[in-house]
């Protein structure tokens, strides 16, 4: 269903000059999942779990130049991407590493500096590399695509804000439709067909949960039934037009307690004022700093947040993109950055999260995950 | 939806002690989604795009015995996995290398031969790893892990068998509902509800593509029609109970040609053919030079085949698994060892392919993936 785009529409093609320029590359080779769709829209699911099978792509003179796929991936590397240099390598006959050494021989960008995902690279072909290159000099480059990825086009912010909406209006029918009494797995399978009717081409992730389930990190969605008097979370994404969606909501089965409905409201309290701080010069730590000073005044236990994050950027496929929201990212935020935020704190037996995605802009943010939902009350099951 | 499993029901420990010997190891350090999730009954899909969040599993004195996870999983780790010594790491503030780095030191292994997953470990992890143990010596055990996963436990087996049912099932059912006119994303979505509706806990991978579409590997359903005579092809899989399936199916749209049936009575003599052989003592690459031979000898273009492989082992989580079925693979197969069978080849406008899950047995094999689907004859959309 994806709409073909082009080059220019999607790639920020003036931050990663300006990014390789800093990091004074001459050459930057990509080959995550993430870097490479980013930079060629060519886009294969299957390559998050079968890493052996590379994709590389290849920016100099200031722009994705060359793309390296499996011969059985070239009709996809065609008809999908927008990169006309096309090279293939036979897999378990020639290694993808030889294909990028014959094309980093043959452009001449051996002596130059060459930039790679140190992150994402793995030992076996990064010693392969060095062994083929060894005049060559690599240098970790992850955050030189990271904050090129990180300033979103007109085009990518359109296409989060359509797969956001999209989502959230499909799981806000597929919550209607659910009463208590019905299982974690039923109340799943109904987002789940929600968004496919909406034109998804997939979903990303779908944890759903109630009760105690909500304690438990990523639970998968069970036999377990919705009862009365439970909090039920989810945390849950689909894929629209190659781009996901990553939101969270909380809902109560029957009528919610007085406490949960007072931690729901200091959540959602929170939630409004760290999006209002999503401006331009803040940096991304103050986000968090906040959300940890709001709790902390009220004695919530903070704790579970510390051990990670409570928010991220994104793009195209699922993955958390920089900035993240963590006490150590100083960051900071410029126009067109869009976050994901998700403030969240866990109780000895129930979890409270909200997330949802905001477009920093010169002025006030924007919530593009914003629909007829209104979130202002804790959703109840009935 | 997951009983809580044991390991001694999901791993081979007697192998994994005969290859950690083998290979002289004092530890194994996992860290890959499928090597953790293997060795700790642990599993968690966000793991495949937030690489970052490692998920360590470390085997020592002939067992897994300690897992290291990000703070915020150590819920699911102890809920669904059996290793009881969970060790937790704050994302941001401590790198899951230095969890890992004291259990060593406090195990006395600092000096040990510790095998790491070299296809998995990044420039960048394996860096800090060095610097923080640099009188270790780390030893590429891919293999080892490898070799341990590739004999399957009764119980792997009745859940991949299960597994490959349910969505071979789910997908005859959504079939027999598809009709010329509809667009492949309608057959997609119908498919995804009927593994759903079977208790899928998510889909693997699902492609689906009529026409000129079936050319394009991995082709994501699209709003094009099934018009009368075109091929139609999918390549899916969906995760029950832990376990994915992989299955490769093939129809028509209303009448086929003489060319097609002929296509695919050549394409199902050869994937029964490749079923027969898969026996103890044959070397993996048999089938393909079996296939390579079967299709040149009747004139047919093998050579997208040979860009890539004819099929694979398989696990709990979506990946391939050794031995991989290439032109170049002497691996021997043994009893309960699985492949998934999947002879192809590409004609100027269309993409034959079938898939199959096998299970090699001391006598013939078994087809695991067997149902009322009767693949004999091409599959007719009406």
């Amino acid at each position: 269903m994806a709409v073909r785009l082009s080059m220019e529409s999607v790639v920020n093609l003036e931050i990663l000059r300006r990014e390789m320029a800093r990091a004074n590359l001459n050459t930057l080779v990509a080959s995550s999942p993430e870097s490479t769709f980013y930079l060629s829209g060519v886009v294969d699911n299957t390559y998050v779990f079968l890493r052996d099978r590379l994709i590389i792509v290849v920016v100099h003179d200031g722009r994705p130049t060359t793309i390296i796929v499996s011969g059985i991936m070239e009709p996809l590397a065609r008809a999908t991407g927008w990169i006309e240099d096309v090279r293939t390598y036979k897999e378990h006959a020639v290694s993808p590493v030889s294909t990028l050494a014959d094309l980093l021989e043959e452009k001449g960008l051996v002596k130059g500096r060459i930039g790679i995902e140190a992150k994402w690279w793995t030992l076996a072909f990064y010693q392969e590399l060095v062994t083929r290159l060894p005049n060559a000099t690599f240098i970790p480059a992850d955050d030189v695509i990271q904050r090129t990825r990180s300033i979103k086009t007109p085009e990518e912010i359109k296409h989060l804000k359509t797969a956001a909406q999209l989502t959230d209006e499909a799981v806000y029918a597929a919550w209607r439709q659910s009463h208590p009494g019905d299982t974690e797995r039923e109340v799943a399978n109904r987002m789940t067909d929600e968004w496919l009717k909406r034109g998804a081409e997939r979903a990303s992730h779908t944890m759903f949960a109630s009760g105690r389930n909500t304690t438990i990190t990523h639970h998968i969605p069970g036999a377990k039934k919705l009862e009365a008097g439970e909090i039920v979370h989810s945390d849950h994404g689909a894929i629209f037009n190659n781009f996901w969606s990553d939101l969270g909501r909380l809902g109560v089965v029957g009528r919610p307690s007085q406490r949960q409905r007072d931690l729901y409201k200091i959540l959602w309290d929170i939630h409004q004022a760290t999006i209002a701080m999503a401006r331009p010069g803040t940096e991304v730590r103050e986000l968090f700093e906040f959300a940890r000073r709001e709790c902390t005044q009220r004695s919530i236990d903070f704790s579970y947040a510390e051990n990670c994050e409570i928010g991220h950027s994104m793009g195209q496929r699922p993955g958390h993109e920089e900035p993240v929201i963590h006490p150590f990212n100083s960051t900071a935020l410029e126009p067109n950055m869009v976050l994901a935020i998700e403030p969240m704190f866990m109780m000895p037996d129930e979890y409270y999260h909200l997330e949802d995605l905001v477009l920093v802009t010169d002025n006030a943010p924007q919530v593009l995950s914003k629909t007829r939902w209104d979130l202002g009350e804790i959703f109840t099951f009935e | 939806m997951t009983d809580r499993p044991t390991m001694e029901r999901f791993v081979n420990l007697g192998v994994l002690q005969r290859e950690m010997t083998r290979a002289g190891l004092d530890a194994l350090v996992a860290s890959s989604p499928e090597g953790s999730f293997y060795l700790s009954g642990f599993l968690d899909d966000t793991y495949l795009f937030l690489r970052d969040r490692l998920t360590i599993v470390v085997a020592y004195e002939g067992r897994p015995r300690t897992a290291i996870v990000s703070g915020i999983m150590e819920s699911a780790a102890r809920s669904m996995g059996w290793i009881d010594d969970v060790r937790t790491y704050k994302e941001h503030a401590v790198s899951p290398v230095s969890p890992l780095a004291d259990l060593l030191e406090e195990k006395g292994l600092a000096k040990g031969r510790i095998g790491i997953e070299v296809k998995w470990w990044t420039v960048a992890f394996y860096q800090e790893l060095l610097q923080r143990l640099p009188n270790a010596t780390f030893l590429p055990a891919d293999d080892v892990i490898q070799r341990t996963q590739s004999v399957k436990t009764v119980d792997e087996i009745e859940r991949l068998r299960k597994a490959a049912q349910l969505t071979d099932e789910a997908v005859f059912a959504a079939w027999q509902q598809s009709h010329p006119g509809d667009t492949e994303k309608e057959v997609a979505d119908r498919m995804t509800d009927e593994w759903m509706k079977r208790g899928a806990e998510a889909t693997s991978h699902l492609t689906v593509a009529s026409g000129r579409n079936t050319t394009i590997t991995h082709h994501k359903a699209s709003s094009k029609k099934l018009e009368a005579g075109e091929i139609v092809h999918s390549d899916h899989g969906a995760i029950f109970d832990g376990f994915w399936s992989d299955l490769g199916r093939l129809g028509v749209v209303a009448r086929p040609s003489q060319h097609q049936r002929d296509l695919y009575k050549i394409l199902r003599e050869i994937h029964r053919a490749m079923i027969d052989m898969a026996r103890p003592g044959i070397e993996v690459r048999e089938f393909f030079a079996f296939a390579k031979r079967e299709c040149n000898r009747r004139g047919i273009d093998f050579s997208f085949a040979e860009n890539s492989e004819i099929g694979h082992s398989m696990g709990q989580r979506p990946g391939h698994e050794a031995p991989i079925v290439h032109a170049y693979n002497r691996a021997v197969l043994e009893p309960n060892m699985v492949l998934a069978l999947e002879p192809m080849f590409m004609t100027s406008d269309e993409f034959y392919h079938l898939e199959d899950l096998v299970l090699v047995t001391e006598n013939t094999a078994q087809l695991l993936s067997k149902t009322g689907w009767d693949t004999e004859e091409l599959f007719v959309f009406e």
